[in-house]
């Protein structure tokens, strides 16, 4: 009698095991996946942009998805030009304040098939969700916020720390019956600046939310630059100094090969 | 290996051949003219991307080796008038002092850019317009009869003329063969100064046609004395710039400066190969369309109406 009870229990037991942990599997592989490949970007001498390569797996619920790639926020002092009679002259100055050093956005579909505005804004995605965010205060009377937002942004995708990619991601192939794999390149452009970078993915079915999921990668300075860095800024006058004294050294010898070269 | 230079403080990457070129060609110039370049590398190095104001003071710093160069070359060919030369720089510097003063003035009554931009023009134009039209004539005269080539044409004298010769404190300058009052370069080295900070640049464009046509210095001495003013100049302006502005970049400067005293000893030689007048026409023609440059900026609507503060 007793040995029945206790088959039954370990019977028992065992079908709840497998039944959690087929629950649990089946959890597991509806959850979203995001990889930043590299996680780390180093700027050395001879930098000059680097291929970013950003990927993973979504459910197949979510009909699109949007990649957001933001770096610090800080204010920015610009200088306005206007016409002065015939003459173009800065006219005034133009402060920007929280503006993020480095916006991206990739998407899946155009930006207004995502998700209606409401969404857009609360989860920063597009220019006008960024507008929102961003304070700008101009000298110049009659600058309207939208006629700032539209220049300042022109003057950073000039620079490509700023740009909106509609349609650049791709869906891969299935993994499975619940996930479908994703991927998007970029190039991290030769102007950006040393920091942190969070990498966000937002996945959207039927203008719904469905989901987001967080990553980072970090920009850093090495070797020579992040020395000649260090000495301008925390050394200025030491490095001042050097720079002139260097130049006179290469100006002088520069001089004398040539002047050796030379019949005077 | 890649042939793009991240450059630190401007916080971008350029082609090294690029810089190099650049370098080059303000060095030529510099070697050529007496002219430090800056007024010719700063809006060259914006438009390949690096941002104004770390592209103004890197500029200070290359002129720094290539005044350094094209100056001992001007020395060994005997074309430096140290005395008038430090004249000049005293007035310049105390110049220099009270034009910042003026723009500091000027900027809080929110009129500076208007007051830089117009000077520049007006100057550019009448320098350029007078160089090149002064030069054409003489020219034009050494083709006509047969005047030796080391003749001067003796000029009639001028109200400006008796002015000078009245000054007190009259002394020789042997090294250009000419005679003036102390004051005389002190007070034209203090307007040239004022005119350089308020223009933001090394004035070495200024200070030529100066010393051409108001002190009467023979082309070839004009040469090696401005660059050993502009040497002080822009020693100066390298460690004011580093110290207060975080904005020279060293690394941008080397390329440049690289180039350019490779470029200021070929200019240096060429100087000596051309004739004073034909050196004068081509530093006005140089100086023109640097002058259209600028007034083409002025008038013509720019692409964007934002820019970084700080730049020129």
């Amino acid at each position: 009698m007793m040995r029945i009870k206790r088959t039954g229990l370990i019977t028992i037991l065992v079908v709840l095991l497998v039944g959690m942990s087929f629950s649990h599997g089946a959890e597991i592989e509806k959850k979203p996946v995001l990889h930043v490949q590299p996680n780390k970007i180093h700027i050395g001498s001879f930098f000059k942009g680097q291929k970013v390569k950003i990927f993973g797996y979504v459910p197949v619920s979510w009909e699109n998805i949007a990649i957001k790639i933001c770096g610090s926020r800080h204010d920015v002092a610009l200088k306005r030009k206007g016409k002065v009679g015939v003459l173009w002259m800065n006219v005034g100055t133009v402060e920007v304040k929280h503006a993020p050093n480095f916006y991206l956005v990739a998407t899946s579909a155009n930006i207004n098939q995502l998700a209606p505005k409401p969404i857009l804004d609360q989860t920063e995605i597009g220019y006008e969700a960024l507008a929102k965010e961003i304070e700008l205060h101009s000298t110049v009377p009659g600058d309207s916020p939208e006629f700032l937002f539209k220049h300042f942004v022109a003057l950073k995708e000039k620079e490509g720390l700023y740009s909106i990619l509609p349609k650049r991601i791709t869906f891969n192939k299935a993994e499975n019956k619940n996930l479908k794999a994703f991927s998007l390149e970029l190039i991290a452009p030769a102007k950006i600046p040393p920091g942190e970078y969070k990498v966000t993915l937002y996945g959207f079915d039927n203008g719904q939310l469905m989901g987001s999921l967080e990553s980072f990668f970090h920009v850093e300075l090495v070797g020579f630059p992040a020395f000649c860095r260090n000495l301008a800024f925390k050394h200025s006058l030491i490095y001042g100094i050097l720079a002139v004294v260097l130049a006179i050294i290469v100006g002088f010898l520069m001089g004398v090969v040539f002047g050796s070269k030379g019949g005077h | 290996m890649s042939w793009w230079l991240y450059l630190p403080i401007a916080g971008t990457s350029i082609n090294i051949f690029l810089l190099f070129g650049l370098g080059g060609l303000v060095g030529l110039l510099s070697g050529l003219f007496g002219v430090g370049g800056g007024f010719l590398m700063t809006p060259l190095l914006i438009m390949i991307g690096v941002p104004p104001t770390v592209a103004a003071a890197s500029d200070s710093n290359q002129i720094v080796a290539a005044s350094t160069s094209g100056c001992y070359a001007h020395y060994k060919l005997g074309n430096v008038d140290f005395k008038m030369g430090t004249l000049l720089l005293i007035g310049g510097v105390v110049g220099g002092t009270v034009g910042v003063k003026f723009i500091q003035i000027l900027r809080a009554l929110g009129n500076a850019d208007f007051v830089i931009k117009v000077t520049y023009v007006i100057m550019l134009a009448s320098i350029g317009g007078y160089m090149f039209y002064e030069s054409l004539q003489s020219l034009k005269k050494a083709k006509a009869p047969q005047i030796s080539e080391t003749a001067e044409i003796e000029p009639k004298p001028s109200a400006f003329s008796r002015f000078v010769a009245n000054l007190p404190f009259q002394m020789d300058f042997p090294k250009s063969g000419v005679r003036h009052s102390l004051f005389l370069p002190l007070i034209l080295g203090t307007f040239v100064g004022i005119l350089a900070a308020i223009m933001g640049v090394g004035g070495g464009f200024i200070m030529v046609p100066v010393m051409v046509y108001l002190l009467r210095m023979p082309m070839h001495v004009v040469v090696g004395t401005s660059l050993f003013q502009i040497l002080f100049t822009c020693i100066n302006v390298t460690i004011m710039q580093s110290y207060m502005n975080h904005t020279v970049d060293f690394i941008l400067a080397l390329i440049l400066l690289l180039g350019s005293t490779i470029g200021a000893q070929v200019g240096a030689r060429l100087c000596k190969l051309l004739k004073g007048d034909q050196l004068k026409l081509l530093l006005a023609c140089i100086v023109l369309l640097v002058m259209v440059k600028m007034l083409v900026g002025l008038l013509v609507t720019p692409h964007l109406l934002l820019s970084y503060k700080g730049g020129h």
